[in-house]
């Protein structure tokens, strides 16, 4: 998996590629643990993300409820099995998708 | 992860056979050593008479561990299939089905034989000194009954609860004492031939008390239900289940009983007492080998049982392979030792007269021959009887047991003397497996191509699409979700199925992988059916025991579980042998 990040003003834009797994998710948690601080509006572009495990799940869920405290959260660009993934699971409801 | 890589491998079958194997040996060791040695110190303290005496209730005693067989075996057996399909009320059902029917055995054998105990002994010998002392011995043979039947039915079924080295600690201890208030009763308290006969209950019960332990304790898994009898016709049905699987193995060890008896008389008729002192020889290498068959056959059979609840064919062949391997060896090395040096064997059993040796080493070189035989004749009698081909598993047991052997003896005495004898054991055992080669042949042509091989199972659940094996770590659990989302998709598993497949499995692998650190990686299998519109996926474990569907309770974390729960239309967790297992339906 590989992480983009582009980072303007108070926004904060992560566009990942390939597989958010259970090997892959801890390196997402480190970087946001990084840069999210003082980040006002995060954005994950899933254009490119193949594949979510319940790893990726749990980063996003953490990075969700930091947000709701700092700023806001939106996730882009997923596929039909993410989305698929989101709706089963419920994170449809807690996300804000686009 | 390549496909190599995950090829279904049988590390989880061979290390949970690595773990049953030594307890049930050390089973079968104690008690055949406890037999001989509890004999030895009845001779030295009382003599020959009540050496005599005890030697002839053996067909009783045999009997009765024959009884134990039929349900205690019998019942684990069919146990271990409904674990497999993760059954819980029918475990529970045909364990206390098996408890009333021994319970009930118990009560009608004692009432049949306190009150004619007499005449059974004069049916046995009516010789003035010898009938006294059997008596004696009897009486308190029969009081023992139930904790003797309870008792040892009741290792089969701790063994299947996946605590077989408590099962073998309980039949180790109970000898022992029996051993130790031998010495006590007779020797010290005086208490004549009876004294064996208490020493041997006094050690069932003090085994009786372990026994208990185990099924109120939370390690075990069966529980009494008793509300099997208030539907008749269920109990019936499970009860005629146990005895037709244990029925093989049951027959085969009293069949043991029969062949000896008719081989007394045809040896002393024709060799008469030194072509006897060979054959007890010959016997005693027998019981040697008998140790490792039983060890090795029983050990296999809650294994097997469990892979045909499950339909993990795979499983019954890595099972039975391990168990064939081991007797191979044990055979073959036993066979080449007693063809080579037959005569430091004989001396160890006192024969030292130059001329008895020379009569007692073709007996034992001949008779080493049927030992690879021997053991696979048995082998394959437990196999059967594990993949529940009763009349298969029955009919090897016949055949082994008296159908070639008595014809063979008779026949090749009458030529070739004692020689004869000798080599229609061998003719008995190879002949045992001929037989059952042809009857296979027949059953494989019969089944039109479902059958390929003497396993007599399927190639492969009809329903499995792929079957998987790798060692529990974080990169492992993603590597294989990468390879199940191109493998499935690849075989017309529908897009969003095959991704939910492999959230599921990275999941629990991940959360498997997590529970056992780094330094105790669990060993994993994965299977993957498809059932009607339903993907199966079986998840087996052999990580610490952990029920991750019930310990489930922290609502505010994001759990491997809660997310597997999401994905899929049911999740169940049941241990098996020890195994985690979950069956995820998606």
């Amino acid at each position: 998996m590989t992480i983009d990040i582009i980072s303007k003003d108070n926004q904060m834009i992560l566009s990942l590629s390939g597989r958010l797994d259970a090997t892959n998710a801890p390196k997402l948690e480190a970087e946001l643990k990084k840069s999210i601080e003082g980040v006002k509006k995060l954005v994950f572009d899933f254009q490119e993300l193949e594949y979510i495990s319940s790893a990726g799940l749990r980063v996003l869920l953490n990075a969700q409820k930091i947000m709701n405290n700092q700023g806001e959260m939106t996730v882009r660009n997923i596929n039909d099995t993410i989305s698929d993934v989101f709706e089963i699971t419920g994170f449809v409801d807690i996300l804000t998708i686009e | 992860m390549s496909e190599t890589a995950l090829r279904r491998n049988s590390v989880t079958i061979n290390r949970k056979y690595s773990e049953y194997f030594l307890p049930t040996v050390l089973t079968a060791m104690a008690t055949n050593i406890a037999m001989i040695v509890d004999s030895i110190i009845a001779g030295n303290i009382l003599g020959k008479n009540a050496l005599a005496a005890i030697n002839l209730l053996s067909p009783v005693a045999q009997l009765y561990f024959s009884l134990t067989i039929l349900f205690g075996l019998g019942a684990s057996s069919v146990i271990a299939v409904a674990k497999g399909k993760n059954e819980k009320t029918l475990v529970n059902r045909i364990f206390t089905t098996t408890f009333i029917a021994v319970v009930l055995l118990c009560v009608v054998l004692m009432a049949i034989q306190l009150p004619l105990a007499g005449g059974i002994c004069s049916l046995f010998t009516k010789d003035e000194v010898l009938n006294p002392l059997l008596y004696q011995y009897y009486i308190p043979f029969i009081l023992g009954t139930p904790l003797n039947l309870i008792l040892l039915c009741s290792t089969y079924f701790i063994r299947t609860d996946n605590r077989p080295s408590f099962a073998s600690n309980i039949i180790i201890v109970a000898n022992v004492i029996n051993l130790i208030m031998d010495y006590v009763y007779m020797g010290v308290l005086g208490m004549g031939i009876a004294g064996s006969s208490i020493a041997t209950v006094t050690g069932y019960a003090v085994g009786f008390v372990m026994m208990i332990t185990h099924f109120t304790s939370k390690k075990s898994t069966l529980q009494f239900d008793f509300t099997i009898l208030k539907a008749p016709k269920k109990f019936i049905k499970i009860f005629s289940e146990l005895i037709t699987v244990g029925l093989s193995g049951a027959l085969g060890t009293l069949l043991i009983t029969v062949k000896m008896l008719f081989l007394n008389w045809i040896i002393m008729s024709t060799g008469g007492r030194d072509a006897m002192a060979s054959y007890s020889i010959c016997s005693s290498s027998q019981i040697f080998m008998s140790m490792f068959i039983t060890g090795a056959s029983q050990t296999m059979i809650p294994i097997v049982g469990v892979c045909l609840g499950e339909k993990d064919f795979d499983g019954i062949r890595y099972a039975f392979r391990r168990a064939f391997t081991i007797l191979a060896v044990v055979s073959v090395v036993t066979m080449l030792f007693m063809l080579v040096a037959p005569e430091p064997v004989i001396r160890l059993f006192g024969i030292t007269a130059e001329n008895d040796i020379a009569n007692a080493v073709p007996a034992l070189r001949i008779n080493a021959l049927s030992f690879p035989a021997l053991a696979f004749s048995f082998l394959f009698l437990y196999y059967y009887m594990a993949i529940q081909r009763k009349t298969l598993s029955t009919t090897i047991a016949v055949v082994n047991g008296i159908a070639i052997l008595i014809p063979s003896a008779i026949i090749l005495s009458v030529f070739f003397g004692i020689t004869g004898v000798w080599v229609s054991l061998v003719v008995a055992q190879v002949g045992t497996l001929i037989v059952l080669y042809f009857i296979t042949l027949v059953i494989k042509r019969k089944s039109r191509g479902k059958y390929k091989s003497f396993y007599l199972i399927e190639s492969n659940d009809n329903n499995e699409i792929v079957s998987l094996s790798f060692k529990g770590s974080r990169e492992n659990a993603s590597g294989v979700s990468l390879y199940l989302t191109s493998f499935l998709s690849s075989h017309n598993i529908e897009k969003n199925i095959a991704n939910r497949i492999a959230v599921a499995v990275e999941g629990i692998s991940a959360d498997i992988a997590e529970r056992n650190g780094k330094n105790k990686k669990a060993d994993i299998d994965i299977r993957i059916m498809i059932d009607g519109g339903d993907a199966i996926i079986s998840i087996r474990d052999n990580g610490e025991p952990y029920d991750i569907v019930s310990n489930d309770s922290d609502e505010k974390t994001l759990s491997e579980i809660k997310v597997v729960k999401a994905v899929s239309k049911s999740v169940e967790y049941s241990s098996v042998l020890g195994f985690n297992r979950l069956v995820i339906k998606i």
